[in-house]
């Protein structure tokens, strides 16, 4: 929709097929054009839906940074065991090899 | 979405006639003829022979490339019927209904400013100085909101013979689909579209110079109905030779196909039967048992477990309210369903038939001519005698090349019909041009020598259908429907799928038919291929080869490999020894192609 485009075959038909290669950026939007149905919308449609979805993303992206810096403090003191933890846990290993011994 | 069937192969000559007027009218409007003598030039040749001129005959029917590539289409001794359908993942059934969501929405949102600010445009729509609407709202929102989004892959204007290429118009619009300007020039595409079966939409060969000499003799028209003066010697010869084919006593020709369903309950029920319908039947049995006036009950369908559940019921329980019993019933089922693409299970209905004893009609307007080692439709491809159906009815339509339809059955139902079925006596008889078709194709079918023309258009479309499902299904996209139908949906789900694919391949030159709701399901949206006896090898790959680029875009490889990606019966085999363990089947292009023909032919 929006300026006319005519859709007819690129030759008359003669058995012969050419690929036709696309680029991975345009075929990743392409296949969400179909699969969101927005293949289908006019140009102001798609351009209010795809403005849509953008800020549910974005709003959805940044209520999920807020609550990441929220915790990082908290995550940053649980990554300090780590290596602590994984010593015990080597060391316990260890030792009940010593004790079947 | 209605159906759009726009190359439908009726009359042969009136579809040309229409065509070149079409195509005078655009040629006046955009390029006026610079003389008086090209313009004479041009109209002495038709202009779809002249711009096919180089490969006429090849247009229309491709020469066989391999003369193994055809084989016989019968059920196996002892199979049972292969039926299953397959899922794709939740991410695209979401998104389908998430994207119908979202048109609806926008819709209303239109419609609820277009009310207020655009009032003539819903005229039509409200009441207006005391008159009620003839629209209804919330019937017109559908076409108005939905429907128009994707009319460009509709009723598409063609030009020529819709054989095993199709010549269409290239147009344009610039009002969203309300209306369509034409560029002037045409493509050249395949044509998977048509329900040319047997390929006898030709405008050159033995049939069509039956035809030419049928008009100098009988011309166009009777002008009349069959009850007055509109009965020829033609028409007595093409219902000996329909009775002959199907292997009834006596059959009955009208000149429309889909008024032989619809005015044929009418004259065989009355209120106080009953009629037992598929869930899934064609329309036209609909129409034609709502006016019946019997009492009608539906069953899942193609589900035996269901109808014998459902003659139980009824057979017990009697009539509504009274409970008095059925003066009769009658089950209709249809030999092979156009949007499913599978066959009815003949035999267990047969079964059901001598232990309940009720009369049983089938519908084999798509089965007759296209399944069957003689062609001679579905008790002809399962191998059981015409004597256990009642009523036998068909069209000519789809592998005759032709118009009309016709009622087989005894003698004494015949007559019946011939004195008060409205379809017959009301309605103009056939026209001895299309009667002079469908004469020539059966004479052509019905010969079983070994060099025989019709054999061979049979076997071919055995063989194209068989190679064509196994092509698509190895490569992964959810196929519906049984392995030697000619009917082949592919499942498309997103409604944003159903433009994309039509424009997708009309770009590689291939014509297609897209179906969405109501003509299906809300969810299974699809595309239907009709594979013919005029396409060869050459054309599958190529269509194959497009399927397979056109999938992967759109991604449209849903098969979990559940369906299998063999034969049915060989796949439940397979599963078995897996112990049901399955995988995706993702075929590379080049594998599915060189172990096509031998597959198709030995499974």
């Amino acid at each position: 929709m929006g300026n006319p485009v005519v859709i007819k075959a690129k030759k008359d038909y003669d058995c012969v097929f050419e690929p036709e290669p696309m680029s991975w950026l345009r075929l990743q939007y392409y296949r969400y054009q179909v699969t969101a149905g927005t293949y289908l919308f006019t140009y102001k449609e798609a351009f209010v839906f795809n403005t849509v979805v953008f800020i549910i993303v974005f709003l959805t992206g940044w209520a999920a940074k807020s609550i990441i810096v929220k915790l990082l403090p908290s995550l940053w003191r649980l990554s300090t065991l780590i290596p602590s933890f994984f010593a015990s846990f080597f060391m316990s290993l260890l030792g009940k090899d010593a004790s079947s011994q | 979405m209605a159906q759009a069937d726009f190359v439908s192969p009726t009359s042969i000559d009136v579809s040309e006639k229409k065509e070149v007027e079409f195509h005078k009218k655009v040629d006046h409007v955009e390029n006026p003829p610079l003389s008086t003598e090209s313009a004479k030039l041009e109209a002495e040749e038709v202009a779809a022979e002249k711009l096919n001129s180089e490969h006429l005959l090849e247009n229309e029917f491709a020469p066989i490339t391999d003369p193994t590539h055809r084989r016989v289409s019968k059920n196996p001794d002892g199979a049972e019927l292969f039926q299953f359908e397959d899922e794709p993942s939740y991410y695209y059934v979401v998104a389908t209904y998430l994207t119908y969501l979202v048109l609806i929405i926008i819709g209303h949102v239109r419609d609820f400013f277009g009310k207020r600010f655009h009032k003539d445009d819903y005229k039509y729509l409200k009441d207006n100085d005391g008159y009620a609407p003839l629209y209804n709202h919330f019937d017109n929102f559908y076409v108005r909101r939905l429907q128009h989004r994707i009319n460009d892959c509709f009723s598409r204007p063609t030009m020529g013979v819709p054989g095993r290429v199709i010549r269409l118009m290239n147009r344009y619009s610039t009002d969203s689909n309300s209306t369509f300007k034409l560029t002037g020039d045409t493509s050249l595409a395949l044509n998977v579209s048509s329900y040319n079966y047997l390929g006898f939409a030709q405008s050159h060969g033995p049939c069509a110079t039956k035809v030419e000499e049928a008009m100098q003799k009988y011309g166009l028209s009777t002008c009349s109905s069959n009850a007055i003066c509109g009965t020829y010697g033609l028409h007595k010869e093409v219902e000996e030779l329909t009775a002959n084919f199907v292997g009834k006593p006596a059959a009955l020709v009208f000149s429309q196909g889909f008024s032989t369903n619809a005015t044929v309950f009418s004259t065989l029920m009355c209120p106080g039967s009953l009629i037992i319908s598929d869930e899934l039947n064609h329309t036209s049995i609909r129409f034609g048992a709502r006016l019946s006036g019997a009492n009608i009950r539906v069953y899942k369908h193609n589900d035996m477990t269901d109808l014998e559940r459902v003659l139980r019921e009824v057979i017990s329980q009697g009539q509504p309210r009274t409970h008095r019993p059925y003066s009769k019933i009658l089950v209709v089922i249809e030999g092979l369903y156009s949007m499913e693409g599978n066959f009815c299970d003949l035999p267990k209905v047969v079964e059901l038939k001598n232990r309940y004893k009720f009369y049983l009609f089938i519908d084999e307007a798509h089965s007759i001519g296209a399944i069957g080692p003689r062609g001679g439709g579905i008790c002809d491809y399962f191998g059981i005698s015409t004597d256990h159906v009642d009523i036998l009815m068909g069209t000519f339509t789809k592998s005759f090349g032709a118009a009309g339809g016709y009622i087989s059955a005894t003698p004494n139902i015949i007559n019946k019909l011939r004195v008060t079925n409205p379809g017959y006596v009301y309605a103009e008889s056939m026209s001895p041009a299309v009667l002079a078709q469908i004469k020539s194709s059966f004479l052509e079918i019905m010969d079983n020598s070994p060099t025989s023309a019709g054999l061979e258009r049979i076997e071919r479309l055995a063989f194209n259908s068989r190679y064509i499902r196994l092509g698509l299904k190895r490569l992964g996209f959810i196929i519906f429907g049984n392995d030697d139908s000619p009917v082949v949906p592919l499942l498309l789900y997103n409604p944003g799928k159903i433009n994309a694919f039509s424009h997708e391949m009309l770009k590689r030159g291939i014509a297609v038919v897209v179906v969405g709701y109501p003509a299906c399901p809300l969810l299974t949206s699809r595309v239907r291929f009709c594979f013919s006896a005029s396409h060869n090898k050459a054309d599958m790959d190529y269509f194959l080869r497009a399927c397979d680029e056109v999938g992967e875009k759109l991604q449209l490889k849903f098969s979990t490999g559940a369906a299998g990606e063999d034969v049915g019966k060989t796949n439940v085999e397979k599963m078995k020894k897996n112990q049901g363990w399955f995988k995706p089947p993702r075929w590379k292009i080049e594998d599915v192609l060189k172990h096509g023909v031998h597959d198709a032919l030995t499974q």
